[in-house]
């Protein structure tokens, strides 16, 4: 909402500069976003008279003029088509300052030129370009012509929060200013002189059909309008405040938009069957063009304004091309109705309509304030656009508006507060505020005036106090009192434990946008079924995730892209839909991450490692140890969909609670990613399974276990194993049939290649035995060794390797 | 003292002055072979104890010893030292570090954790919700009317299949949550994702990051909200930044307060990244709307409470310096790899 200091200067007197009015009104809830200093160049321009316009003898569009700027005669050459003899126009005589150029007596193409008449545009009074300014007979010969217009102004645009409607108007702001100072707020006249004999009772009739859709409509008439331009100091401040002028009445009504808050609209008067206005709804699938002559099909609940024949306005929102007011209208009826917010709201939405004037109905006019602006139009028509008021004013106000009062504890502000304020200084700023105020015991009853719409409960009175006391007067509190009182949810150790564990082991975390390409989810084979946006932004952000690889995948092509080689990247977050994992609907914290490149980078005296599938496992082992999950995990070699050699992290036997392995170069390729991507995503919680209150000790769940002191011994045996046959599997026989002194089984060499068999692979095994209480003998170890060969070689197709 | 004595003591010096001398193995066994081999000094003066006058032999044979042992240890010492340098002195301190394979946490991370840390201190536990959620939490719970244009399908992205489902627009329904599942006194921090019908651009990000605190008991204040509110950003940006409350409207709280900080960078003076002011404006805050204490079940009469809300993007720019907000969701390594310290 832009504010003109000028136009403000009509309703409450103030010398403050504009940046302390900014500060006062971003104080008082209404943000000032910017000021503009409007500088205008009207100073030492004269008035002058255009004596006499012929042809420049050298130039076709050029005149000379001699202009009579009061007791001088000057010469000036002119450009513009509209300069004629007889017209009343603004001069710049030599040495005025026009923008970046000062104006000097010069030859124009060898004609002598002494000044310069001037063009609104040139005076940066509007936009307007309609050549020279013609002046009307009101202006004086030889005045100083910035009497008419001042050179100066500063606008200043101010955030209006949607609650306060009423402030949508310079008497809104102006209202609060007064309040804040404590001055009194001067309403601009709403007399008016109803100079025409005609009575509008006998010309103006107005049936409301759709009281509770319009519980106000007044109705006055002007007749003999001329429609011409409007008064330079109304189309200054229009224009100050960003609103192109366009004519008298339009500007009019927009002007009182601006000055009083209320929207009205002015009916070509003929062009309204019977002098009859009908307020209804529309027919669902009625026609209507509005006044941009497009047609638009309405429906049930869109508000007409109709004649007995047709819609002459679409209420609230346009009005028709069928009733508007044009060069030839004779005779105006003025609208100024207060609408119900929410059937506005719902036709400017569904019809894209957003206008200045559905933007206040939609938020709440003042419902108090229909009379007055009909009047105060009424009078601008008649004092600029040359119109006779007719006798009376048609009022249909079916349903009065009520404001209930409020009541009002004056203890209730220390109490919200945490700062008492005294019940006489609370009624004062009721009272600056125009709200009603009676006492009635300890507490006041407070009735909100009839444009304060969001006055309905005490702590809406809390606020006003505090507001208009100032939020700076609150103290604030040294300390506040502490307890802990709620504890984390242990997910969210288990989310920053992921984070450090993943970072730990050298992985950059990224945020990827939740909202995703639903192609990049189609990429997937099986099951991946994200969430559709309504309205999505772009087509790359038409799904809510259902699995973080996409996301993940789309930062690999990124950097990938942009020539980066290594690439080791995870994430943390929610998804929804239905995933991988198989969560219907529920939205889940996941962890997924990814690895191109090198495992370990080439430098100067090492050579590089390409990352492969143990590196998958290895840190899914490592992120298990950091959130303490018990080793090992379980891991099922049956490949998924996406990720061949695939293994699945599982939690219980059936219950998948992850994914890893090697992307399908396939998918890979949707991503126009042509390098094997190793990536694994899990579901925290089901894989962590945490259980709120239940004690998770941080690095080591399992707790402290003893070491023994004494020596370890070890033996290596190694197998000749088929290739089909797991690593785990055979190590597994080995654990499970040692004893207790077992301490470790360790895969320490994988062979193949001769002399062994295709398809056979040699595994060697350390297996390390330790007693708490003595040094081992190999009468305690030899035993034991028997009984695992011997149990390991029961494997199918394995044997003893000599 | 008897000249016997001081001649083992003249020797001592000798040996300690040859050992800081050698400065090669083959330099160190010299003196290995000139003190302590078999025919060495040492061994030389063994030999003669018997000819020491008696009334100072014991004491003699006694220097004698320990002058012996001194000399196998520091030899031996000077031996280890020389063999260390050895190792070291093939390799180029110059060389470049090699390459250590570092991780990095995400900015948004970094500073989001830094308002859990200093919040956990005051006693607020951290509470997330689905990013998710259904009308009722997202805006009817939270107070805001019918009309609100934060309801519109042009800034709320609604889902497309499921009724009455949308991407949160804020994390307050978490606050929603947490107050219908725990009765006062309630300290929540609720961090999280949330999201915006915006067109991305340099400033503007259709998903960011908010963090919102929630105090609700009874006797909590407005003042109470202005102190914690300044103790907050006093722990996060410096301990002489200052708070201003500036009126406004939010459906889910009332009295409402915009928050500025007084511009950290300049002390307020005006710089670039205050844009001149002194202030930056860091979120919104209020008393909770009794309306919403009500919906929740919690008697508005008894107790009252406050709510804020910071945006972590926003915050992670400032002090940063990032200028765009999109590098946050690219994830250009040469970006993440930047933060990769800990905290
Ligand atoms: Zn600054």
């Amino acid at each position: 909402m832009k504010i003109s200091l000028n136009w403000l200067h009509d309703f409450v007197d103030f010398d403050e500069s504009p940046e302390q009015i900014a500060e006062i009104l971003t104080f008082l809830n209404f943000e000032c976003e910017g000021i503009e200093y409007i500088k205008r160049y009207v100073n030492g321009v004269r008035v002058g008279k255009v004596l006499e316009a012929i042809p420049h003898p050298n130039a076709d569009k050029l005149q000379l003029t001699k202009v009579d700027i009061g007791g001088e005669i000057l010469p000036i050459v002119c450009g513009a088509p509209n300069c004629r003899e007889g017209l009343i126009v603004p001069v710049a005589t030599v040495g005025t300052r026009i923008g970046e150029f000062t104006i000097e007596s010069r030859k124009l193409r060898g004609e002598m030129s002494q000044g310069m008449i001037l063009s609104e545009s040139e005076m940066k009074i509007s936009e307007s370009h309609g050549g020279i300014l013609e002046l009307g007979d009101d202006f004086k010969v030889g005045d100083d012509f910035s009497k008419a217009v001042p050179a100066e102004d500063a606008v200043l645009e101010f955030e209006v929060t949607v609650n306060r409607p009423d402030a949508l108007s310079h008497i809104g702001m102006a209202r609060e200013l007064a309040s804040h100072w404590r001055r009194p707020l001067r309403l601009p006249s709403f007399e008016v002189q109803e100079t025409s004999t005609r009575n509008v009772e006998d010309e103006l009739r107005i049936d409301i059909v759709a009281p509770e859709q319009c519980p106000r409509y007044v109705g006055r008439k002007v007749t003999g309008v001329s429609v011409q331009d409007s008064p330079l100091w109304m189309k200054a401040r229009l224009s100050s405040i960003g609103q192109r002028p366009i004519s008298n009445v339009v500007d009019i009504t927009n002007y009182i938009l601006f000055e009083l808050g209320q929207p009205l609209h002015a009916f070509d008067a003929d062009k309204v069957k019977d002098g009859r206005i009908i307020v209804r709804m529309a027919e669902e699938g009625e026609d209507f063009v509005t006044l941009d002559d497009k047609s638009r099909k309405l429906v049930s609940t869109d508000l007409m304004i109709a004649d007995p024949e047709k819609g002459i306005a679409l209420g609230g929102v346009m009005g028709g091309a069928n009733s508007e007011v044009t060069d030839s209208t004779n005779d105006v009826i003025i609208e100024a109705a207060y609408f119900d917010p929410p059937t506005i709201r719902k036709t400017a939405k569904r019809l894209a309509l957003p206008s200045e004037a559905s933007r206040r109905f939609e938020r709440g006019a003042d419902p108090g304030m229909q009379a007055n602006a009909a009047a105060r139009c009424a009078e601008l028509f008649r004092l600029y656009a040359g119109a006779e008021v007719l006798q009376g004013v048609v009022d249909a106000c079916p349903i009065p508006y009520q404001r209930p009062p409020v009541n009002y504890r004056p203890e209730r502000a220390g109490v919200v507060l945490g700062f008492e304020v005294s019940k006489s200084d609370a009624i004062k700023v009721f009272e600056s505020l125009e709200f009603g105020v009676e006492e009635k015991g300890d507490i006041v009853v407070v009735t909100p005036p009839s444009w304060r719409h969001d006055i309905e409960r005490e702590i809406d009175l809390v606020e006003e106090v505090a507001r208009h006391v100032g939020y700076d007067k609150v103290p604030t509190a040294e300390e506040s009192h502490v307890v802990l009182s709620n504890e984390d949810p242990p997910l969210e150790r288990i989310l920053d434990t992921a984070v450090d564990s993943m970072v730990a082991m050298g992985f950059h975390e990224a945020i990827c946008s939740a909202m995703t390409s639903g192609d990049d989810h189609e990429a997937f084979a099986g099951g991946l079924k994200p969430f559709e946006i309504q309205r999505s932004i772009n087509p790359e952000m038409n799904v809510y995730r259902a699995s973080l690889a996409p996301g993940l995948l789309r930062v690999v092509e990124h950097n990938l892209n942009r020539g980066l080689e290594d690439i080791f990247v995870f994430e943390v977050g929610q998804v929804g839909g239905m995933g991988w994992l198989g969560c219907e609907g529920e939205q889940r914290l996941h962890l997924s991450f990814a690895m191109v490149g090198q495992r370990i980078p080439q430098s100067y005296d090492r050579s590089s490692e390409p990352v492969d599938l143990a590196d998958v496992v290895t840190v899914l082992n490592e992120l298990a140890r950091g959130l303490t999950l018990d080793l090992p995990l379980e891991f099922s070699y049956d490949s998924c969909d996406n990720l061949m050699l695939g293994v699945k992290v599982a939690a219980d036997n059936d219950d998948i609670a992850g994914v890893a392995g090697l992307l399908k170069a396939e998918v890979g390729e949707r991503f126009g990613i042509d390098q094997p991507v190793y990536m694994a995503e899990l579901d925290l919680e089901r894989w962590v399974k945490p259980v709120a209150g239940e004690l998770r000790l941080p690095g080591n769940n399992g707790g402290y276990k003893r070491f023994s002191r004494f020596p370890s011994s070890t033996r290596d045996v190694s197998f000749i194993v088929p290739i089909t046959t797991p690593a785990e599997e055979v190590r597994r026989v080995l654990q499970n049939h040692s004893n207790e002194l077992l301490e470790d089984v360790v895969l320490f060499d994988l062979y193949s290649g001769e002399p062994l068999a295709t398809g056979e692979r040699s595994l060697a095994f350390r297996l390390v035995f330790r007693a708490v209480d003595r040094t081992l003998t190999d009468g305690d170890i030899d035993p034991v060794i028997e009984t695992v060969i011997s149990e390991v070689e029961k494997l199918k197709g394995v044997r003893l390797r000599g | 003292m008897h000249e016997k004595i001081v001649e083992l003591q003249t020797l001592r010096e000798a040996l300690e002055k040859d050992i800081s001398k050698a400065d090669s193995p083959d330099s160190i066994e010299e003196v290995r072979v000139r003190y302590i081999g078999r025919k060495g000094s040492i061994a030389d003066l063994f030999k003669q104890i018997g000819r020491v006058e008696p009334q100072i032999r014991g004491e003699f044979g006694k220097t004698l010893n320990s002058l012996k042992q001194f000399a196998t240890a520091e030899i031996e010492r000077k031996v280890k030292d020389l063999e260390q340098q050895e190792t070291v002195a093939g390799v180029d301190p110059t060389l470049p570090p090699r390459p250590v394979a570092q991780g990095s946490y995400h900015p948004i991370t970094l500073i989001e954790r830094e308002v859990k840390r200093i919040f956990s201190r005051m006693g607020f536990a951290v509470m997330r919700g689905p990013e998710v959620e259904d009308v009722w939490h997202n805006f009817d719970a939270l107070n805001t009317p019918e009309w609100h244009p934060s309801r519109d399908a042009s800034d709320t992205l609604y889902l497309a299949d499921v009724p009455d489902m949308l991407l949160r627009t804020e994390t307050s329904p978490v606050q929603i949550r947490t107050m219908q599942a725990q009765k006062p006194p309630i300290r929540i921090v609720a961090p999280g994702r949330v999201f915006r019908n915006d067109k991305p651009d340099a400033t503007h990000s259709p998903m960011f990051t908010q963090v919102e605190g929630l105090y609700v008991d009874k006797g909590v204040t407005f003042s109470d909200l202005k102190g914690t509110v300044l103790q907050f950003y006093r722990h996060l940006l410096g301990k002489n930044v200052v708070t201003r409350f500036r009126p406004h409207f939010f459906p889910f709280t009332e009295p409402s307060a915009e928050v500025d900080v007084s511009c950290p960078f300049c002390g307020g003076n005006g710089c670039r990244v205050c844009k001149q002011s002194g202030w930056i404006e860091v979120g919104g805050s209020g008393m909770v709307d009794p309306n919403v204490l009500e919906t929740v079940g919690i008697d508005p009469e008894v107790y009252t409470g406050w709510a804020f809300g910071l945006g972590v993007e926003r915050m992670t720019m400032l002090l940063y310096g990032v200028d765009d907000i999109r590098l946050f969701y690219e994830n250009d390594i040469r970006f993440l790899q930047q933060f990769g310290g800990r905290r």
